[in-house]
């Protein structure tokens, strides 16, 4: 493993380096099987434009992102991260991608999910996460469901998605709720 | 086979439709074709649902593959 911040059975979860814009990290957000559920990939991403967001994130105090490797190989296979974190509020946004398709089959978003909320609530002490989803998307509702996150509310027909509005989810998930489930 | 590995069997067969003695033993995501990202978090819910339990995020991470979600769920029956 390499620099390894939170380590699972098959995952681990480390800082992004350089190097992975090289494999094929850039160009996951510019694949419509990858962001088709995505709130803000409509334009195509390049080495560029993913360099500039490498540099951003050696400075951020505001969001934390972690690249998804697999603990036998150390293959780069997806991203995660905590947005908008508040530290007065002590709360965030969590969103998660599998890039490599290979890996989509569910086990790996499971275990990725739980590190990143392990990391949300045990390590940065906060308090709530926040999520959002499209109304069209069937994963992230039932992935929410398995870790307890209770839907908040909804802004009706609100995102255009494959040539209709659908609703946008807020959902919620609060560090006593994922305490009482893990004890 | 136990009762535990048997309601396994069957909640597995019902989301990836599939009749039980079809499945292998060894079954798992990339083994079972219809065993799918989004089959996976229905089989998990329709294993809480079935149980009545709740699995911890850790051990969601090692519902891999039959066996292991087997062991997991008879270990959980255990100690209720």
């Amino acid at each position: 493993m390499i620099n390894p911040y939170a380590i699972g059975t098959t995952i681990y979860l480390r800082a992004p380096r350089r190097e992975d814009i090289d494999g094929n990290w850039y160009q996951w957000f510019s694949d419509p099987d990858v962001t088709q559920y995505l709130a803000d990939r409509w334009w195509p991403n390049s080495v560029d434009d993913q360099v500039r967001f490498f540099e951003t994130l050696s400075t951020s105090k505001d969001r934390l992102v972690l690249s998804i490797c697999l603990v036998e190989t150390d293959q780069h296979i997806g991203v995660c991260n905590l947005s908008s974190i508040s530290w007065v509020h002590r709360n965030a946004d969590i969103a998660l991608v599998i890039g490599e398709k290979p890996f989509r089959n569910g086990v790996i978003a499971v275990e990725a999910y739980g590190l990143v909320l392990d990391v949300a609530f045990n390590r940065l002490n906060l308090l709530n996460i926040r999520s959002s989803y499209i109304s069209a998307n069937p994963y992230t509702p039932l992935l929410e469901r398995l870790f307890g996150f209770r839907e908040a509310g909804r802004f009706k027909q609100y995102a255009f998605f494959r040539g209709a509005y659908v609703d946008v989810v807020w959902s919620q998930l609060s560090r006593a709720d994922w305490a009482d489930r893990n004890k | 086979m136990t009762e535990t590995a048997d309601r396994v069997l069957k909640v597995m067969a019902g989301v990836l439709e599939m009749p039980p003695g079809k499945i292998p033993p060894d079954a798992a995501p990339g083994l079972v074709e219809t065993w799918d990202s989004l089959k996976h978090m229905q089989l998990v819910v329709a294993l809480e649902d079935e149980f009545d339990f709740r699995f911890t995020d850790r051990e969601m991470a090692d519902l891999s593959n039959l066996p292991r979600i087997v062991g997991i769920v008879a270990s959980k029956l255990a100690r209720t």
